[in-house]
């Protein structure tokens, strides 16, 4: 099953490499675009260690480190997944779902992974060249055992994260105009940009079990900087399986409901 | 009133976006409230007054960030426009009109929630807030929200000469994001930053409405930013025409 979801996969992937080459200008405007993004939420810092030595107990270069954790996972995200989650609930009220499921493979892969935007390979770029800005100043140097540590950390993040856009995903299934639930998630990602040590009572909790952004790159980053969390490492990889198994079930659910659009 | 029924018509998506607010409303409050746990005093705020300000900033972006500029881009890619060419309506105006009806509903309440919970953490500014000042924020608002809708339009326009004018809006959301007062009061910025922002307009659709609210402003700087946000509306508002009259004698549209 494994084997035939991964030559799917990578048929998929094939696919969406052909369409870049076709439109080879989108590399160059999505570059700028990260770019720009990232100089907005680099310069935030910026302002924010102008007037304060720690952010949570967090340096400016540390805290840097954590928004390019953020820019790996995403990053990832925007290329595979995050185009298709904001498709699917027009994609659902078109009942555009019908030829996935007539299809003898995970319905969910079809769907979530149809559309890469290998253009977005370009943020790979930026997000290097800020874990190289934020790594000169660290208070500590790096090892680099521990680096490729928090680096194999954005692995089980990566997929969290697509996990909990899958179960707000399958939302659609119930309800009709449900395309806001797009610019709620990328809401509580911004939460993931920022150490997850700022957020305080109920929130916190909040942030860190039940919609946990708050850990998806501040566990890679304090990995990579050596920062004894071991609790907090499994947590990540225990929440990533357990939203793994829920999010598979809520799909489930939700294909029982769907009716098509005929 | 097509605006005001779509907005009532979806109710679910109502209550997501003013979730959505509030979670971008925490993330700034728990941020700048991690800044305080240092020093008492940043620049001209205090805690109160930081919180104050990010408070009525969600209410300035709920009220005038534009969003025209997708649909404008989409009418054209898909030529949907077309029709609009044959009726006799200003095809900007309904867009602005349009938009501005629906962003008014879900801001007035998500301004009443915001305002309550304002109230309820910092009942002294509420309390202490003079009423007179309603018809000057009222109208910076306004030309706030008009500002933001042309220099949407005006992006949305591009579309007559790209294939996919979208991009260039995430690109307007990024530059927004960054230099316009949404992160951080422009005060806190590095000076020679600041004042290259003080320049640019997009300061004076976010962080002037703010302060106004806020009464952060003398009457003599209110009255300079009234002025500064009636020049920039009527400048965008004739790019806005001049790159519509352009671009509709490129503009074709094949079976509509």
């Amino acid at each position: 099953m494994i084997l035939k979801n991964a030559a799917i996969f990578w048929a998929l992937v094939k696919i969406n490499l052909k369409r870049l080459f076709e439109y080879r200008a989108l590399f160059f405007v999505e570059c700028f675009t990260m770019v720009l993004w990232s100089l907005a939420y680099i310069l935030l810092i910026e302002v924010i260690f102008l007037n304060t030595p720690t952010l949570a107990g967090w340096t400016k270069s540390q805290a840097l480190l954590i928004l390019a954790f953020y820019y790996s996972f995403m990053t990832t995200a925007e290329i595979f997944f995050i185009d298709n989650f904001e498709r699917f609930a027009l994609n659902l009220r078109r009942g555009n779902l019908d030829l996935a499921l007539t299809k003898p493979v995970s319905s969910r892969l079809l769907v979530f992974f149809q559309y890469m935007q290998f253009q977005d390979t370009s943020h790979y770029v930026m997000t290097i060249m800020l874990f190289i800005y934020a790594i000169r100043d660290l208070p500590q140097p790096i090892d680099p055992l521990f680096f490729l540590g928090g680096l194999l950390m954005v692995i089980p993040a990566a997929i969290l994260n697509f996990c909990m856009h899958s179960v707000a995903a399958t939302i659609a299934f119930w309800v009709e105009r449900s395309d806001t639930l797009n610019t709620l998630m990328w809401n509580f990602r911004q939460t993931a940009k920022y150490p997850r040590q700022i957020y305080q009572g109920f929130f916190q909790q909040l942030f860190t079990f039940l919609i946990p952004f708050a850990v998806l790159s501040t566990v890679p980053a304090e990995t990579a900087m050596k920062i004894p969390q071991p609790w907090y490492i499994f947590l990540l990889i225990a929440l990533t399986l357990v939203f793994f198994y829920v999010s598979r079930w809520f799909w489930n659910k939700g294909l029982k409901k769907y009716s098509s659009a005929g | 009133m097509i605006g005001w029924q779509e907005a009532l018509e979806y109710r679910m998506e109502f209550v997501l976006s003013l979730i959505g607010w509030f979670v971008r409303l925490l993330i700034s409050l728990f941020i700048w409230n991690a800044v305080f746990q240092h020093q008492q005093k940043i620049g001209n705020y205090d805690l109160q007054a930081i919180m104050v300000y990010f408070f009525l900033m969600q209410i300035v972006i709920a009220l005038v960030y534009s969003r025209i500029g997708f649909q404008v881009g989409q009418d054209i890619h898909t030529g949907d426009f077309s029709q609009y060419l044959t009726k006799p309506v200003s095809y900007s105006l309904y867009q602005i009109m349009y938009e501005m009806s629906k962003n008014l509903f879900k801001s007035l309440i998500g301004a009443l929630l915001f305002l309550t919970l304002l109230a309820i953490a910092f009942p002294s500014f509420i309390t202490s807030f003079p009423l007179i000042r309603l018809p000057v924020i009222a109208l910076t608002l306004l030309l706030a929200y008009l500002m933001s809708a042309f220099l949407s339009l005006c992006i949305g326009y591009s579309g007559f000469w790209l294939t996919d004018s979208n991009r260039l809006m995430y690109v307007y959301f990024a530059i927004t994001t960054a230099i316009s007062g949404i992160t951080a009061p422009l005060d806190l910025f590095p000076p020679t930053m600041a004042q290259i922002m003080h320049y640019l307009p997009f300061t004076y659709i976010f962080y002037y409405p703010t302060k106004v609210m806020q009464g952060g402003l003398s009457n003599e700087q209110v009255i300079f930013v009234l002025g500064v946000q009636i020049f920039f509306t009527l400048l965008l508002a004739a790019f806005s025409y001049f790159l519509y009259r352009r671009g509709i004698k490129k503009y074709e549209a094949v079976g509509n």
